[in-house]
């Protein structure tokens, strides 16, 4: 050992094993009724697609965690796991819109998530709920829309809004912050292929106040404003 | 083992995401001893993370360490002691070199957040070290051999993994961390965020001591002042797989030790 330190003088570190910091992502999917048909056997392959592309990046792998809720009725599908224990679900169209209560399902399960990550000594990054619709909300949702804007404001959440066909933007407008985006035709593939990339990005970023997103509402992108 | 003047090492070296993106390093450091005629050798150090974000983050971390420097410099030019290092004084070190940064920044035509960085200083007197902060990164003590490493002040992350304070903010004064610790210091270290991750225990919020005694044991044996060789031993090992597997950031790190040994100690 004396020999390799000659040769090696500060070899003899030995480092600590921390956890990952954890990038944590709730995707909120409204399955209503009239999501049945074609959009939601796009949103189905497009959830495959997201998985795909994550397991690409072996840092996103350890880094992204998923949360997956549904409505209505809201449902948990699955609680925060790292993307290598995600498993796209196949998703089936259910009942209404509730798409108040599943926000602050979201939002709940979030500040759960985040009280783990404190007592376990884990760092996080802005965790993001990324809302994808295409009806109205089917209940009370402007207590959602307040605890939306004051995490915003208090930079404890990023909230997306992603319209399909159909979508009431008026309302969404009203619900997030950032300017609700509207999904070209029912491109869910390339809309996770984006939000993988972008978590991927967040999730290898060090000490940079602001990540740049790539934006989706180029004439290629997935998205129009 | 004997006590005897100060020697250390100090590194700054490229991350490998930087380097991928064909970036510089954007740390710095700075370390010396202030050794007046009469009376105690007085060590000081600075190291200082240029914001990734900003454009001219690389030289606001270089200036800034240089200035932190200059002002200790002068604070014991002027007859001050170590002890008489108080908040005030690390206020208005921060304000100095707000206002130097906003100087530099305006003479290219940029703004002063185009120069961010966050700043660590140290200065170890006899029986006394002053220690100040803003932003993270660590600043590790050992007050005999026998004892065991701490940090000074946990790193000032904000509540995410990829945010922090810098020293051009304008509030980065609230933000000002500052200890006087009235103790002799016979080791320190100073690292930047890079290293955070290996040399700090996150759930015990502790310095990590097999890090630290591994580092320190090679240090040991260096002739007193600046070793350029381990200096250069110590880049190398920065930039080595073994820690890159771990940290792609830049990463800096400053060893200083007033305990000489004759015989290296082996690892265990």
């Amino acid at each position: 050992m004396a020999n390799t330190l000659d040769q090696v003088p500060f070899g003899g570190a030995e480092f600590a094993e921390n956890p990952e910091p954890r990038c944590p992502c709730i995707l909120l999917l409204d399955t209503s009724g009239s999501m049945k048909g074609e959009p939601m056997a796009q949103l189905n392959e497009g959830l495959v697609t997201f998985k795909d592309e994550l397991s690409a990046d072996a840092l996103a792998q350890k880094r992204v965690e998923v949360a997956l809720i549904t409505f209505g009725p809201v449902q948990v599908h699955s609680d925060f796991q790292t993307a290598d224990l995600f498993k796209p679900p196949h998703l089936e169209t259910t009942g209404d819109t509730p798409m108040g209560a599943a926000i602050l399902q979201a939002l709940a399960i979030l500040e759960q998530r985040k009280q783990a990550y404190k007592s376990n000594g884990i760092s996080y990054y802005r965790p993001w709920i990324f809302l994808v619709t295409d009806g109205a909300p089917t209940d009370a949702w402007k207590e959602a829309a307040k605890k939306v804007h004051a995490g915003e404001e208090a930079k404890a959440l990023s909230f997306f809004a992603v319209g399909v066909e159909g979508a009431n933007f008026e309302t969404l407008e009203q619900i997030a912050v950032r300017k609700p985006l509207k999904l070209k035709e029912l491109r869910f593939r390339d809309l996770f292929i984006w939000l993988s990339n972008s978590l991927s990005a967040v999730s290898r970023s060090n000490v940079d106040e602001q990540v740049p997103l790539q934006n989706p509402t180029t004439p290629e992108g997935w998205a129009a404003v | 083992m004997s006590m005897g003047g100060w020697r250390y090492v100090a590194a700054s070296v490229i991350g490998t995401s930087h380097e991928k993106a064909g970036g510089t390093c954007q740390d710095a450091n700075g370390c010396q001893i202030y050794a007046p005629l009469a009376g105690e050798k007085i060590l000081t150090a600075a190291v200082a993370d240029g914001a990734g974000s900003a454009v001219c983050g690389g030289e606001g971390a270089a200036k800034a360490c240089r200035a932190l420097l200059g002002l200790m410099d002068a604070h014991l030019d002027s007859g001050r002691t170590v002890e008489e290092i108080t908040q005030d004084t690390a206020r208005w070190w921060m304000t100095t070199i707000q206002n130097l940064l906003e100087e530099e920044a305006r003479a290219v035509s940029r703004e002063r957040r185009d120069f961010a960085c966050t700043i660590l200083g140290l200065i170890v007197g006899e029986s006394c070290a002053a220690c100040l902060q803003v932003g993270d990164g660590v600043i590790v003590l050992a007050d005999s051999e026998e004892q065991a490493y701490g940090h000074v002040f946990w790193p000032d992350r904000g509540e995410y993994a990829n945010t922090t304070h810098f020293v051009t903010e304008e509030d980065a004064i609230e933000h000002l961390q500052f200890d006087s610790v009235k103790r002799r210091v016979v080791e320190a270290a100073l690292l930047t965020d890079g290293l955070q991750n290996i040399a700090l225990n996150y759930q015990q919020r502790s310095a990590h001591e097999p890090f630290f005694r591994g580092l320190f044991t090679p240090l040991r044996t260096a002739e007193e002042g600046c070793s350029r060789e381990l200096s250069e031993s110590l880049a190398a090992f920065l930039s080595s797989p073994r820690v890159n597997e771990k940290t792609d950031d830049d990463k800096t790190l400053v060893l200083a030790s007033r305990t000489a040994s004759d015989i290296a100690i082996p690892a265990v």
